[in-house]
């Protein structure tokens, strides 16, 4: 079959596929489609969710979860506005309408439920500690009398508030301002998900993991709340993305493969129970 | 919106030890930038050769670059030379930088109040430079510059939020806080306006009364 | 620190736009403080007691309250009471409300630095109240507080840092933004760098103005007439 019209059968199919795909997910709010671009909330400093590429653009799986949605919302994923978040100013963000949905690493718990609302969990994540090779600490409770670094707003500073109402913690507001804390000495121990520790200790061999995982919860996309046309086409987004099972190539491309397993798990295995 | 007044009874506990960091930051910071502005002024008024200079240039640099800024740069810039500071400390002596230079300009204003004729009669007394400055000069340039100083101290108590920002938990840190984690922000916004207007205007009226006290003699 | 150095020059886009925001909120707020604070600076000479009360209430609120709480307050507050602010206008909103309450100040002693003869010979020759201000009291007043306001516009500068505390991109977030990238993506710390040359850039810009206020101080006062008002001190920010 000559080039052009193998091209034509192409072209037809993903016409088709393109169509049928469509389909499959309801239609867009007003308000969503007058924007005319997907304006997403994104972490920047938390590898391999959402972080800075070498190229100074975003990048990680979250980036690529909303790049999809912009696809499948706009046609194109340059129809996209990235906003980095952090965990303290999210949820300000998303209710200041600054960004229409949150895809940053966002922990389902009650107090955030109160005041933006959550779609269907696409992952889970636990947390973790980071500390230094040679530190003593080699379990959870060996933190008591320590001091322990996070940042504001995460789901561990609600963990260590709730579990270890004595602790003396450090709270800062990025994941590079806490890894530095703890490299200069100013905290003994690093608590933040487990997925960017894992990421952070792969690359640094003076760091490494305790490795009792506890506050494990789910991940869901926020969004404001009293919005369930958009609500509708952002869960209907996640299972085509669950369908199409096109997380396991994101994975891929954003963690290195001997490190891989927790992450493939996080997205295709149910919850498994902690502290 | 409601208001949950037992939620924030709940918080006392935190919210007051954030209290006692704000006024223990800012009691620190007080005391050392009026060392820092004795010193300044001191070498000012001396016209020593080249600390005057740096004195000036000191003086110029806070004043015209943002408090956040320095802080941020005490805080995460340090210790790359070398000088790692704890949080409490970091925001103890980045204050202390910004409210010295302010004591430095009071106290300089201060000095120069206290009239030649007394200069000249410790001179007369065979008192070195140094000496009439601590003997005479200092101790009626306090007196004079009081009121500014004090002023300064009623603001720096004010800024001292900005620690806040570098995650020391203090009134405003501790606030900020719970709103990341709660979300009750009507709640925790509301105690920080009143705790910090409370504050400051007792502060200020305490100023006010003790500038009236001492002007009492003048005044007969 | 050369690496240091290397990145501020690798990324003077990003910094040119956190400085082209920096001032793009300066001078919003510049704009919105002289209004309202020569609105409110003018009440403040009124004879009615209640409105001088009043302005002064104002006054006294936005300078007592640290900025960064008035700036969380608005930005976290805003949305529960149904007005979503983003972050630039937010910042701008709670500069401007500071901003107008020092300005108001400057206005008030710029009013009352004119001796009260003007003023009575105006009433004199059958001259009603807003012509009083309009003809007699505001080119004289106006003329005299340009260098407070002109250091005002440097405390308004430096105080734009507090938007990067909120996102807003402006000069010392995208820092900030240099420094996060290079710490997690290549464990190198340039905080030293980066925030020096934060620093020493809007010590640059501050400086500037600082001067200029100074020398229209010189000149005003060397021309005569009423006495200029003395730009608001940095330290009752």
């Amino acid at each position: 079959m000559s080039i052009f019209r193998r091209s034509l059968a192409a072209g037809a199919f993903l016409w088709f596929g393109i169509g049928a795909a469509e389909a499959q997910l309801p239609p867009l709010p007003a308000t969503i489609r007058d924007a005319g671009v997907l304006r997403a909330g994104v972490r920047c400093d938390q590898p391999p969710y959402g972080f800075r590429g070498a190229d100074g653009g975003f990048a990680g799986i979250e980036v690529e979860m909303a790049r999809q949605m912009a696809v499948w919302a706009f046609g194109s994923a340059d129809k996209i506005d990235l906003q980095c978040v952090t965990a303290e100013n999210r949820i300000p963000q998303l209710n200041a309408r600054r960004v229409d949905l949150l895809i940053a690493t966002l922990g389902v718990t009650p107090e955030r439920a109160r005041v933006i609302d959550f779609s269907a969990a696409y992952r889970w994540g636990g947390s973790d500690l980071l500390v230094r090779r040679d530190s003593p600490i080699r379990t959870l409770d060996d933190v008591r009398s320590r001091t322990v670094i996070m940042l504001r707003g995460t789901t561990q500073a609600l963990w260590f508030d709730a579990n270890m109402p004595g602790l003396n913690s450090l709270r800062l507001n990025t994941a590079s301002d806490a890894l530095q804390a703890l490299i200069q000495g100013r905290g003994e121990a690093y608590a933040h998900d487990a997925a960017t520790l894992i990421v952070i200790a792969a690359r640094d061999p003076s760091l490494r993991l305790v490795g009792e995982p506890f506050a494990v919860s789910d991940a869901a996309v926020g969004l404001r709340k009293n919005e369930p046309e958009w609500m509708a086409w952002v869960n209907a987004a996640l299972n085509r993305m669950k369908a199409e099972n096109l997380y396991n190539p994101w994975v891929e491309a954003a963690v290195p493969g001997d490190i891989r397993a927790p992450y493939s798990a996080a997205f295709n295995q149910p919850r498994p129970m902690a502290r | 919106m409601e208001f949950e007044l037992d939620y924030l009874l709940r918080q006392w506990p935190a919210l007051r030890s954030g209290l006692m960091v704000t006024i223990e930051v800012s009691a620190l910071a007080i005391a050392l930038s009026i060392l820092v502005g004795l010193v300044g002024a001191g070498i000012r008024v001396m016209h020593v050769p080249v600390l005057s200079q740096i004195v000036v240039a000191y003086v110029e640099f806070i004043r015209n670059t943002p408090l956040l800024v320095q802080l941020f740069f005490v805080f995460f810039g340090l210790p790359a030379i070398g000088l790692t500071l704890s949080l409490f400390w970091s925001g103890v002596l980045a204050l202390t930088l910004w409210a010295g230079a302010f004591q430095t300009e009071n106290l300089r204003g201060g000095l120069a109040s206290v009239g030649p004729g007394l200069r000249e009669a410790g001179r007369a007394l065979g008192l070195n430079r140094l000496q009439y400055l601590w003997l005479i000069g200092l101790p009626l340039a306090v007196r004079i510059s009081l009121p500014s100083m004090l002023n300064t101290g009623v603001s720096l108590v004010k800024n001292s939020a900005y620690v806040s920002a570098i995650g020391l938990q203090d009134l405003t840190g501790v606030a900020f806080d719970r709103m990341a984690s709660d979300f009750r922000a009507f709640e925790m916004l509301t105690v920080l306006l009143v705790g910090y207007l409370t504050l400051v205007l007792t502060l200020s009226a305490s100023v006010r009364l003790l500038e009236h006290r001492l002007h009492a003699p003048f005044r007969r | 620190m050369t690496h240091g150095m290397a990145l501020i020059a690798e990324n003077w886009q990003l910094l040119l736009l956190g400085l082209r925001a920096t001032i793009n909120l300066a001078f919003v707020t510049l704009i919105a403080s002289t209004i309202l604070g020569v609105l409110l600076g003018t009440l403040a000479t009124v004879r009615a007691w209640q409105v001088r009360w009043l302005i002064a209430l104002y006054v006294e609120v936005f300078r007592d309250i640290p900025l960064i709480v008035t700036i969380f307050t608005i930005f976290f507050g805003a949305p529960y009471l149904g007005v979503p602010l983003e972050p630039f206008p937010a910042v701008a909103l709670g500069l401007s409300l500071w901003g107008a309450a020092n300005g108001a100040e400057i206005v008030r002693g710029g009013i009352q630095a004119i001796p009260d003869g003007q003023r009575e010979a105006a009433r004199a020759l059958g001259l009603h109240a807003w012509k009083i201000y309009l003809l007699v009291l505001w080119p004289q007043a106006l003329r005299n507080v340009l260098p407070a306001f002109t250091g005002l516009l440097a405390l308004i500068v430096q105080s734009t840092s507090l938007g990067s505390l909120v996102g807003v991109t402006e000069f010392l977030k995208a820092g900030g933004l240099i420094i996060e990238r290079s710490t997690v993506m290549q464990g190198i710390n340039p905080a030293f760098e980066v925030y020096g040359f934060v620093l020493l850039v809007y010590f640059t810009i501050c400086s500037v103005l600082t001067a200029f206020s100074r020398w229209l101080e010189l000149r005003l006062v060397a021309r005569g007439g009423a006495q200029t008002v003395r730009a608001p001190d940095t330290a009752r920010l």
